[in-house]
């Protein structure tokens, strides 16, 4: 699809969220949330000693009942249906000639544990904070974005033969 | 045209138009200046040293009692008081404590003026169940630790709140002991309920 | 007047139904848009794909200037909405951990979640990762905390810190995007990869 109609169709989606619910999109925190449902279930009185996880269980509620767990699971769904849709759907490892399957599964583990980590200190990912930050006009939405990309561009150099 | 170009033209317009329209503050929850002065005017929002007094007597488990003076300057506070000066509320994320269903927030400085100012605040914010206390510390002061004798032509009335004040003064400073009276809480009424989303990542 | 849920006290039940639609149109467009592939995404860094700054900055105005629009119509009442909260120093830290994660990993965790619905392991792996990554966090947090709650500014605005009016800030930002969408297409030109680009 042309990336400008997939954009509005993006935005009309986050401006619907808004609309609706007074909030925007977001990711991180549903697999916060996975954690700590697991941290929880693993461990009780640790999870409510401590100062991170006893801040989403205190409410009563089960952390799993949460907004963006749902939200979340539409996203599963909707790019299911996108993807079966436009013929994408397969079992695969994407990555370039140069570098190993394995490499590559490495590579994405250890990028998604800096990204979960970062989206913890940030109090959000590219979407929770950058995408939704931004469309509010927050200020900490346009800092965020500023620094994922431009810390991504800094560092692209260092890791292109992952990619090209 | 390419479809860069068309978005590019449109959303140009489109902001444009957006950038000529007047600012407008579209804010429901927030109160304007006629119905903040009504709120301040209406007694309900405050609690008198004689109530406060009774009520802590009664030993209310609902009554939280929170000093705003600042941290060099809090001496001598109420029972059981909690320290929030009026600059660490927003600095150390203090106000989840004015946010709640539990509690009765009373609200005292040494005068009004900056118990005002954080109550303002907390009205503004769309937050229930915060009081003020009249007068502050020093109406406290005057009217429970050191309550004036009436004068002679007094009513019965006033001996009899002389009576009370002094009884209070007892308790409080400890001079004898009075029998605790038997309270049960009453649940807090339920605040404004439009407040902020929460939402976000985190 | 909007946001629906909370000024009408939609039940908690109903308020995840939309949420879970909301999500399915969330996971169309990223997926629409290419996002379920790692090497197109990483390709705005490397010029020779920047579909991830046009939808990116094309769905950030179009919220933005739909929220300006409904808030001028009152249709939307902005003082309720979720402004993020800004906090200085956790805001950039925590970016910068995230820009090193997404250069390294290729993903960024909505995207890994719509990658992963249509089958690549990759973004499977990077799903797991950012479990462990949140995990990390949680253990370490005592050593963070006082970071992570620093210079708190709560929720402000760009506009209000650049003491402009949201419409000219959107206007700006419309104007800044205008340009990247252009540099972004004669970067496409000049970085082109038709080895890559042709199998997404």
């Amino acid at each position: 699809m042309n990336p400008y109609l997939a954009g509005i169709i993006l935005g009309l989606v986050l401006l619907l969220s808004f609309y609706l619910t007074g909030r925007g999109l977001g990711a991180s925190g549903a697999m916060k949330s996975v954690v700590v449902t697991t941290i929880e279930s693993v461990a009780h009185t640790k999870a409510e000693e401590s100062g991170f996880y006893a801040k989403y269980i205190d409410e009563g509620e089960h952390p799993m009942n949460n907004w963006l767990v749902f939200q979340v699971l539409g996203v599963v769904v909707g790019g299911f249906l996108s993807g079966a849709l436009s013929g994408r759907l397969s079992i695969k490892t994407e990555h370039t000639p140069n570098i190993t399957k394995r490499r590559r599964i490495i590579m994405a583990v250890l990028g998604g544990a800096l990204f979960g980590f970062g989206s913890q200190f940030g109090r959000g990912c590219t979407s929770g904070a950058a995408l939704s930050g931004m469309a509010t006009l927050s200020l900490a939405g346009f800092v965020t974005m500023i620094a994922i990309f431009g810390t991504a561009y800094l560092f692209a150099y260092f890791f292109r033969k992952n990619w090209i | 045209m390419k479809s860069r170009e068309i978005l590019s033209v449109f959303i140009l317009a489109l902001g444009i138009t957006g950038a000529m329209l007047p600012g407008r503050k579209n804010d429901a929850i927030a109160l304007n200046e006629h119905e903040l002065l009504q709120e301040m005017l209406m007694e309900s929002n405050y609690i008198t040293a004689d109530e406060l007094a009774h009520l802590l007597i009664s030993g209310d488990p609902s009554i939280r009692l929170i000093d705003v003076r600042s941290a060099s300057k809090f001496k001598n506070p109420l029972p059981r008081a909690t320290n929030i000066p009026l600059d660490s509320i927003f600095e150390d994320n203090f106000l989840y404590l004015f946010d709640q269903s539990i509690y009765k927030n009373v609200i005292y400085g040494l005068e009004d003026q900056q118990a005002t100012q954080v109550w303002v605040i907390t009205k503004q914010l769309g937050y229930g169940n915060n009081y003020l206390l009249k007068g502050g510390l020093n109406a406290w002061r005057a009217t429970i630790l050191d309550p004036e004798y009436p004068a002679q032509t007094a009513s019965k009335e006033e001996f009899d709140l002389y009576e009370q004040r002094n009884a209070a003064r007892e308790f409080f400073t400890g001079a004898k002991a009075i029998p605790k009276v038997e309270f049960k809480p009453i649940a807090p009424i339920q605040g404004r309920k439009k407040k902020k989303v929460q939402g976000g990542c985190s | 007047m909007g946001p629906i849920i909370p000024i009408y006290e939609i039940s908690q039940e109903l308020n995840f139904l939309l949420a879970f639609v909301i999500g399915i149109g969330f996971g169309f467009a990223l997926e629409q848009a290419g996002f379920s592939s790692s090497r197109k995404l990483a390709g705005m860094f490397y010029g020779y794909d920047t579909t991830v700054l046009k939808v990116f900055f094309t769905a950030a105005i179009v919220a933005m200037v739909g929220i300006l629009f409904l808030n001028y119509f009152e249709m939307m009442d902005m003082s309720i909405v979720y402004v993020n909260e800004y906090y200085i120093d956790s805001a950039i830290i925590g970016g910068v951990i995230m820009g090193i994660g997404f250069i390294i990993g290729g993903f960024c965790p909505g995207t890994s979640v719509c990658a992963a619905a249509i089958g690549k392991l990759d973004a499977l792996a990077y799903l797991g990762g950012s479990l462990i990554g949140i995990f990390l966090f949680g253990e370490t947090y005592p050593l963070w905390k006082d970071i992570y709650m620093q210079n708190y500014l709560g929720g402000i605005k760009l506009s209000t810190t650049l003491g402009l009016s949201d419409g000219l800030m959107v206007l700006l930002v419309i104007v800044a995007a205008v340009v990247m969408f252009w540099v972004g297409e004669w970067a496409e030109k000049r970085f082109r990869r038709p080895d890559i680009t042709k199998n997404l």
